[in-house]
């Protein structure tokens, strides 16, 4: 019998008891849809991913890509899945039907790619970069841009990237250096390198479409003068056929910790002043579109960490239900027979964490893919209300399950002992390849900053309202009922410990200075994140309790494992809520005030 | 032309199986469903000839059993099938070969099929009869355990799986039944737009009574697991006396050595 990498019941009691998401088609958007094709498309995802992403991925791992003859080349295996990917539609998927999609919603969307994730990570990087990038171009490139560039990247064609980094700027995007100089025919001619570019260079398609940022000659310093260019690293000639070399360099790949599969890599751009690029919308407004990708990756990001910690937690459950070891401290005969190691009270709770962390973070994951589409659909109203929940939401999507679920693939590796710390067992890669996830799409530090420094503050602080209405709401309708009260109690003192917190950091803002408020970012993120997951485990736990009592066999056992999972989290780890506000609201200046020297 | 591929939902086999109330077949709480592999390969030849032949022939899929069973019926028709049978039968489960079959024959005759495809068996009756059956009551040729198919002008070239890793060569003519074996073909996933495709395809809905008129030739009696055997062997000593050991134990029990 082979080891699920998530969980489907997991998936359909999010989509359909948790977020109900058959409410889309009640919209022309999306009415050509419904719970059968959503099912039917989810059967697909999740078959294409055991059949053709998992079976490969140790070895991808074990077989990262090597340069030969100047080219990269990878496992066989690795084209072969997204072969399959491209030709079930994944690709065009939630693109609109007039560009050739099926406008599946972006939360079943995301749903469909969480199998990929699970499976392997390094392969579905690439297609979901390729979606990440076409969804850029359909939001801003023009016509003539989306038919050379966007179509062939729907039907897996051509391949995407996005080019940020670069080796002397790193997280700093103001300080990039790479320009485009404006010609005659209307082209602009790239120059510069960069660095860490996921998907930068394979044999897997016919051409690459990097998005790479630049300055246009004259360009003002800083962010504001930043510009979006489509590069391909081949010209694509007027009939969409594939022309010559495009002076996109491979200058060497990256050996990385984790991720494996995935070209890592380093491009020189223009080095024989040949490389054309091509403007997408306005000159100076690249960082703006960028964000388009960026705010859809780093949700993708919180959601490849889930994924990652959602394999290793179901690995670990299931080493656990079949390894016997030792006996329980009751147990005095040495004789008799020894337990599977899931009967031992701690393995139960580092089951049991990393339960709490990979399904809180899983639906949050889907919460947040759920507003993306009520932004899209909704009315004036309800399409400002998503998008203030998703700007205040975005970092806590990526950095807390980033941070989280890589605890989980810890706990994973713990419970397989000396087995998990060996190559032979998936959680050892499992616990690399989620290590990238608090690191790139902007560090977890970033995201602090970006939710302190300015979400938490954004329109008057309209956003972070929001969402403590949002959380009242839940915790109004579950104060009446006698199993979930107490945790509506327990969540409602930490909203308000929250609230005070932020009130009493927004007020020292001013006399206190830019640097110390947001000395202690990082924890104010962990802190806000918490008291969203506790939140996001009431609504799950309110589902299943509304289920529980007319449940029986494995149905009924699912929902009780929500609800001690619930348990768990409001027991385990939103009492550390009391102790963060308690650094941050007094602007606590140990590591501020710590000197180079002193270390 | 017109062609009809047959098709059964049948438990994923990584469920947990236990046997009914009754003792006589599984229960079905707590399982997940998905089409018969074998069916699979059915459905996958069936598809491709229908886009050999083009237009002029329809592909239809047809299955029995109650109302879950539409989701198998639409994955065939998301993998190509042109229009679908359900004929709705909440007791399916209880019915022998036999009368699986005069369902299927008595609907095939009012149709007037020249093809019919059909897996090999079944991954949970595993009776391999229903497929031959059918072809019986329809006095239709037919070949089983097919790994190879050629169709030319009303000609059959069938390559089938025999014992021992042998083949044999079949040639008919249509009409004709033919059952499917594991290497046939690789069945495709059915595509998204294939998928938004499927929902507008015509699914008929007839009621079981309407072509059921055999009864039972045979009655399963027991469902249960098997019998736990023994605990194992466990040898215990230095390796030399273990190798002998061993060794020993293959030629007494085993054939390895013969």
């Amino acid at each position: 019998m082979s080891i699920s990498f998530i969980s489907r019941r997991d998936i359909d009691f999010l989509l359909h008891e948790l977020l109900d998401v058959e409410q889309l088609t009640v919209h022309p958007c999306y009415a050509e849809h419904s719970k059968d094709t959503f099912k039917a498309i989810l059967d697909v995802a999740e078959q294409i991913a055991r059949e053709k992403f998992q079976p490969h991925n140790a070895e991808g791992d074990r077989n990262e890509p090597v340069v030969v003859d100047g080219r990269v080349r990878l496992i066989p295996e690795v084209k072969e899945a997204l072969q399959a990917f491209a030709e079930a539609g994944f690709f065009s998927a939630s693109h609109s039907a007039q560009l050739g999609g099926i406008q599946l919603p972006t939360v079943l969307n995301n749903a469909v790619l969480s199998f990929f994730s699970a499976a392997n990570i390094a392969t579905a990087s690439y297609a979901q970069l390729t979606m990440a990038n076409s969804h850029l171009l359909a939001a801003h490139a023009s016509a003539e841009q989306q038919r050379l560039y966007l179509e062939p990247m729907m039907s897996g064609r051509f391949f995407g990237t996005m080019a940020m980094t670069e080796p002397q700027a790193g997280s700093s995007i103001s300080d990039l250096v790479t320009t485009a100089e404006p010609t005659p025919q209307g082209h602009y001619l790239i120059r510069g390198n960069k660095i860490f570019i996921s998907g930068g260079e394979h044999e897997m398609a016919e051409n690459i479409v990097h998005l790479v940022l630049a300055r246009i000659k004259g360009a003002p310093a800083g962010v504001k003068g930043i510009s979006l260019f489509i590069v391909p690293r081949y010209r694509v000639n007027q009939d969409g056929s594939v022309g010559e070399e495009n002076d996109v360099a491979l200058s060497g790949l990256i050996h990385k910790m984790g991720w494996r599969g995935t070209t890592s890599t380093m491009l020189n751009f223009g080095e024989n002043g040949r490389c054309h690029g091509y403007l997408i919308g306005e000159p100076n407004q690249g960082l703006s579109y960028m964000f388009h990708m960026m705010n859809e990756a780093r949700i993708n990001i919180g959601q490849f960490a889930t994924c990652i910690g959602y394999a290793g937690y179901l690995y670990s459950l299931d080493y656990a239900r079949n390894r016997p070891q030792g006996r329980l401290p009751s147990g005095k005969d040495p004789l008799s027979k020894q337990v599977m190691i899931i009967e031992h009270a701690d393995i139960r709770r580092m089951l049991l964490m990393q339960k709490a962390y990979v399904e809180g973070a899983l639906a949050l994951i889907l919460y947040a893919s759920l507003l993306v589409d009520r932004q899209k659909i909704g009315g004036a109203q309800e399409t400002r209300k998503a998008g203030l929940l998703l700007d205040i939401l975005t970092p806590i999507v990526k950095a807390w399950p980033s941070k989280f679920c890589f605890e989980a693939n810890s706990q994973a590796v713990q419970i397989l002992g000396g087995y998990g710390y060996t190559r032979e067992y998936p959680v050892e890669q499992l616990f690399r390849d989620n290590r990238l996830s608090q690191i790139h799409e902007g560090t977890n530090g970033i995201q602090g900053i970006d939710l302190l420094g300015r979400k938490i503050s954004m329109e008057n602080g309209a956003a972070f309202k929001l969402l403590m209405e949002e959380i009242r709401a839940t915790i109004g309708e579950t104060a009446g009922d006698a199993s979930l009260r107490a945790w509506s109690q327990e969540l409602d003192q930490a909203v308000q410990q929250v609230q005070e917190t932020t009130e009493r950091l927004l007020e020292s803002r001013e006399p206190a200075g830019a640097d110390l408020f947001l000395a202690n970012a990082s924890l104010y993120l962990e802190m806000l994140g918490h008291v969203v997951i506790a939140w996001i485990w009431l609504r799950q736990a309110q589902a299943a309790a509304r289920q529980c009592e007319t449940a029986s066999g494995a149905n009924r056992d699912f929902y009780l494992g929500k609800l001690q999972a619930c348990s768990f989290f409001f027991n385990w780890e939103l009492p550390k809520v009391p102790h963060q506000a308690k650094i941050l609201g007094s602007l606590e200046p140990t590591c501020y005030e710590m000197q180079d020297s002193w270390f | 032309m017109k062609i009809l591929v047959c098709i059964k939902q049948v438990p994923d086999l990584e469920s947990r199986f236990k046997p009914n109330a009754e003792g006589v077949w599984y229960s079905e709480t707590d399982l997940a469903w998905r089409m018969n592999e074998y069916d699979e390969y059915a459905v996958e030849q069936a598809v491709q000839l229908r886009e050999k032949l083009g237009e002029t022939t329809e592909l239809t899929v047809l299955s029995i059993g109650p109302e879950r069973v539409v989701e198998a019926i639409k994955k065939a028709l998301a993998m190509g099938c042109d229009r679908a049978v359900h004929v709705r039968d909440s007791a399916a489960a209880a019915k022998d070969p036999w009368q699986i079959a005069s369902i299927i024959a008595a609907y095939a005759k009012r149709e007037g099929f020249d093809l019919i495809f059909a897996g090999m068996q079944s991954q949970d009756r595993g009776s391999a009869q229903v497929g031959v059956a059918v072809a019986e009551q329809l006095g239709y040729a037919c070949t089983t355990t097919i790994v190879g198919f050629e169709y030319d002008n009303g000609a059959i070239t069938a390559k089938r799986e025999l014992e021992g890793g042998m083949k044999g060569v079949v040639r008919m003519k249509a009409p004709a039944l033919i059952t499917c074996q594991l290497g046939l073909n690789v069945p495709r996933y059915p595509t998204l737009p294939n998928i938004m495709k499927a929902k507008k395809k015509e699914i008929s809905v007839i009621p079981v009574a309407e072509l059921l008129t055999e009864g039972a030739l045979a009655n399963t009696t027991s469902f249960h697991s098997p019998a736990k055997k023994g605990g194992g062997v466990v040898l215990e000593g230095e390796v030399d006396l273990l190798v002998s050991q061993l060794l020993g134990i293959l030629h007494e029990k085993t054939a390895v050595f013969r």
